[in-house]
């Protein structure tokens, strides 16, 4: 893997080769009709992997100035068991054989980050990819070291609620690679907890981006943070180019009402990705060419003038690197739009010592982020139809799910027609029942008072997809024309028109919109590199309780019991006891804090300034000598505390029962 | 005291070559001298239930009765003090109490011209001073207490230590301290179907949750296990929840397969019992 980047950057590739390896997978034609250079034939089992690996890499390249992500997300065994064992400061030498010995041995498989996208890497192991890490050996920058960032399996940065369902995945592609040693310098990046990108996966790329930049002990932290900051800003520059500029929803030629979208982006992108001189720009949002050509923008020759020339001594890699990275995204190689669009944000929100280049990321930030919006409604439409039937087609239930599973099994299987297999078993009834349930729905929405709302540019499009109906139901246009035509032609017309998508919409049809949104304010809000930008809430809970537990077995059993009780009871018991519960516990919290906790921090207050008032006073210990003093009190205090609770709750109860007997 | 499949079988079977008499329980106690005897007792009076059940048809033909009732005028003119209708009732392999319930019927369709009704007869046979002719008084009176099985004598038995057991189990679950409704409030509040005992608050019998208790004061055999569950245990369960038997005679082990569905079953009152309480009480 490392192998093509290598080649890539050492300029024996280019990145249209690449990405015209990667587009065309081994096997479906022959590589020289493809015009795939011999150099990446060979490497051909690499293909499928290649992307994910790369996007891990530019996460962990950048993941030190883009540090937890907006909630914890789950970290897998894999990269605690590697990432915290790491020292900083062990040799550099790339033991290349004891590695490869290891990529042998184990045979994880890449997950695929979403199955959303009929492209997306499929899970492979590669148990053949090269490891040449060691061999690797341009000078160049530094890249800042290998922290890890807390981010789920391929290392993208938002977990979002489907954190969930990503932490469950395998190990990402790194995980073949086990523990090289690290040749990271001490002074390199505070160590985070590990996280779910395996150590490997850094190690490997720790080591290419090593050889490729030149170690320079001379530097300081703030001048190779500038350095890298530069970088940085340049890979998002650059992949931002192609996707979000030009794709203009209101071009209903670029933008057929769905039915035939599937696949037509993809032509579109690549048409535009392969002519750059045609591109039309939006203002602010600079092309690779043009940037090399320090030319036309004004925010461009902004940054090439703040950049300092001394310091981009790998400006050539970095731009190969960021065109790279910008092709698999307009290529759409990329499993998940959303998640690049999101990492670039990070990118430019993060803030690095250098305050100079903020003023121009924030004009960019505005640009992507209109972008983005842009881009989202286009990705819908490449998902699989399919996936999004609603389950309410209960008539021939058993036949729809029979059908399902076929399609399960046998639709990845190359010349397996949809249409021709399946086509006959997809009854009539069911198209009909299709069209009805449509039918009544858009009977039932017109009826409906529709908000009106401001709405920016590309929503026109929008007012197809019905709130509650995604477009995806639609199997062919005759369908939806059907069934528009059964409502009045006049009310098909007005829907048109009504501003229907707020922002509301937008936020709640495209969920990451709300995570780009926080990162965006957050950067705003000036809390930048910290925390990724998130801050954070810290809510207390109760401490666990010092007498011995009961057993699991025990635990469970008297957790059933409760259910059981509750069970044949009516609801209403259980709501009050548990108001009961809540209502006692927190008063009697709350007389707890006010007496015995307010009276023994009281004291503690009283021995800590005197203490310190003392001549030898030992200050770092202070308070836990304090603490210690207190001790004893305190365990009083805890026992107080609990005969208090033990009083009040019977007493609440003879309350609740009285009031009871009243009603 | 569960008893195996093969265990039980066995003990069927020498019952299934004895008549069903005093000395057949004697024999069978020495047989099987490691059992229990109220558990070998009710094995005993089940197998011989069956043993009847299966024979009734025949004893209830027109031509068995009329011979039946003719050999019995015949005996008591003979010898009216001569237990006739028990010696019958042994001859043809017939329990007496039945055999003293055909005869009575008989007698009384002959003298009142009309088909007399059940609880007449019930009635008369609980209590022989009603029926009208001294010596079928007597006789009958003969037949129900010699009856191990069969009869209101063995039912008003077989009632009683049904009630016993029942007032056993309340005083254990009042000792654990674990509230319950018993029966006949259940009933009183309306319920169709009701176990002998609900538990208000469930409990934990050997890990398995249950809300109500049922005791039974027989051997649980495979045929009444199996009526049961059909006509009592799974309505409570469909009702209740899951739920405990209680055979206090025993039972075939092997019919204590639906735990993991909500019955139980034991032989008597468990002892590994964990309710439900809070947390601060464990130590």
């Amino acid at each position: 893997m490392a192998a093509v980047l290598e080649l890539l950057l050492q300029e024996e590739l280019a990145v249209s080769a690449v990405v015209r390896w990667l587009r065309h997978g081994p096997g479906h034609r022959p590589a020289e009709e493809n015009h795939i250079h011999d150099k990446l034939v060979s490497l051909s089992l690499l293909q499928k992997d290649f992307v994910p690996f790369l996007l891990n890499f530019l996460r962990e390249q950048t993941s030190q100035i883009l540090t937890n992500g907006p909630s914890t997300p789950a970290k897998t065994p894999n990269s605690k068991a590697h990432g915290s064992q790491r020292t900083g400061s062990e040799r550099r030498a790339g033991h290349t054989t004891s590695s490869r010995v290891q990529l042998f041995s184990q045979r994880t498989s890449v997950t695929t980050c979403t199955t959303d996208t009929s492209f997306s890497p499929a899970a492979a192991s590669s148990s053949s990819s090269s490891f040449s890490g060691s061999n690797l050996s341009s000078p160049c920058g530094d890249f800042p070291s290998m922290v890890s960032s807390s981010s789920p399996s391929f290392g993208y940065s938002p977990v979002l609620n489907h954190g969930e369902r990503r932490s469950s995945q395998k190990a990402s592609l790194g995980s073949f690679l086990t523990a090289t040693p690290e040749a990271l310098p001490a002074r390199r990046g505070r160590r985070k907890g590990s996280s779910s990108v395996s150590a490997s996966a850094r190690q490997v790329a720790r080591d290419l981006g090593r050889s490729l930049a030149e170690e320079e002990d001379g530097k300081n932290d703030s001048v190779s943070w500038s350095g890298g900051r530069r970088k940085r800003s340049e890979v998002p520059l650059v992949s931002a180019r192609s996707p979000p500029s030009q794709l203009n929803l209101n071009n209903l030629e670029e933008f057929p009402p769905m039915g035939a979208a599937s696949g037509w982006t993809k032509c579109k992108l690549l048409h535009q990705a392969s002519s750059p001189a045609g591109i039309s720009l939006d203002p602010g949002t600079p092309t690779k060419p043009s940037y090399t050509r320090s030319a036309s923008l004004p925010a461009e020759s902004h940054l090439v003038t703040c950049a300092n020339p001394a310091k981009v001594s790998c400006k050539k890699q970095l731009e190969c690197l960021a065109e790279l990275y910008s092709s698999c995204i307009a290529e759409n190689l990329v499993p998940n739009i959303f998640l690049e669009l999101f990492f670039v944000l990070q990118l430019l929100t993060s803030k690095g010592t250098s305050t100079a280049e903020d003023g121009d990321s924030d004009l960019e930030v505005n640009e992507r982020s209109k972008g983005g919006i842009e881009y989202s409604v286009v990705v819908t439409s490449d998902v699989e139809e399919w996936e999004f039937i609603p389950l309410n087609i209960l008539i021939h239930r058993d036949i729809f799910y029979e059908l399902l599973r076929e399609w399960e099994d046998n639709h990845e299987k190359t010349g397996w027609d949809f249409e021709r297999v399946l086509g006959n078993k997809i009854s009539y009834q069911f198209n009909q029942h299709l069209m009805d349930s449509l039918c009544l729905k858009i009977l039932e929405l017109n009826g409906l008072t529709l908000v009106e709302h401001e709405h920016s540019d590309g929503e026109a499009d929008m007012d197809e997809q019905v709130p509650s109906v995604p477009e995806e139901l639609f199997f062919t246009t005759d369908v939806r024309q059907e069934g528009l035509m059964l409502d009045t032609a006049t009310s098909a017309q007005a829907l048109d028109s009504v501003p229907l998508v707020d922002q509301q919409l937008l936020y709640t049809c495209c969920p990451y919109l709300g995570e780009l949104r926080k990162l965006l304010a957050s950067f705003v809000a000036g809390s930048g590199a910290k925390n990724g930008g998130f801050i954070r809430k810290i809510t207390p809970t109760a401490a666990e309780s010092l007498a011995p537990k009961a057993s699991v077995t025990q635990r469970k059993l008297q957790v059933e019991l409760e259910q059981a009780f509750f069970h044949n009871q009516p609801p209403s018991l259980r709501r009050t006891v548990e108001f009961v519960a809540e209502r006692v516990g927190s008063n009697c919290v709350k007389h707890i804090k006010a007496t015995l906790v307010a009276e023994l921090v009281q004291r503690a207050e009283v021995m800590l300034q005197d203490k310190v008032k003392e001549e030898d006073a030992n200050q770092d210990k202070l308070l836990e000598e304090v603490c210690a003093h207190l001790y004893e009190e305190g365990a009083q205090a805890l026992i107080k505390g609990r005969e208090f609770c033990k009083k009040k709750g019977p007493e609440a109860l003879r309350t609740m029962e009285s009031i009871d007997a009243l009603m | 005291m569960k008893l195996s499949k093969a265990q039980y079988d066995e003990i069927a079977q020498f019952l299934g070559h004895v008549q069903p008499t005093r000395q057949s329980l004697r024999k069978l106690k020495e047989k099987f001298p490691s059992q229990s005897q109220s558990t070998l007792l009710s094995i005993f009076s089940q197998e011989y239930q069956k043993q009847i059940k299966r024979t009734h048809a025949k004893h209830h033909t027109a031509e068995a009765i009329e011979t039946y009732y003719q050999r019995y005028l015949n005996g008591v003119m003979k010898n009216a003090a001569a237990p006739v209708l028990l010696e019958l009732a042994n001859e043809v392999d017939f329990a007496p109490s039945l055999m003293a319930r055909i005869v009575l019927e008989r007698f009384l369709q002959e003298k009142e011209q009309v088909i007399p009704s059940k609880t007449l007869i019930n009635s008369m046979l609980r209590d022989p001073s009603q029926i009208p002719d001294g010596v079928l008084a007597n006789q009958v009176y003969q037949c129900t207490v010699n009856d191990c099985c069969y009869g209101p004598l063995v039912d008003c038995i077989k009632h009683a230590i049904g009630h016993e057991h029942e007032v056993l189990l309340r005083e254990m679950l009042l000792e654990k301290n674990l509230s319950f409704i018993a029966e006949d409030q259940l009933r009183a509040k309306g319920y169709d179907k009701t176990p002998d005992f609900i538990l208000e608050v469930p409990v934990a019998v050997e890990g398995h949750i249950i809300h109500w208790i049922e005791s039974k004061a027989s051997f649980g055999d495979e045929s009444s296990h199996q009526a049961y569950l059909q006509d009592q245990f799974w309505s409570y369960w469909n009702r209740f929840g899951p739920g405990l038997v209680i055979y206090w005679y025993g039972f075939i082990e092997e019919l204590d397969c639906h735990r993991e569905r909500g019955i139980l079953l034991k032989d008597c009152f468990p002892t590994d019992i964990v309710t439900l309480r809070h947390s601060m009480a464990q130590h």
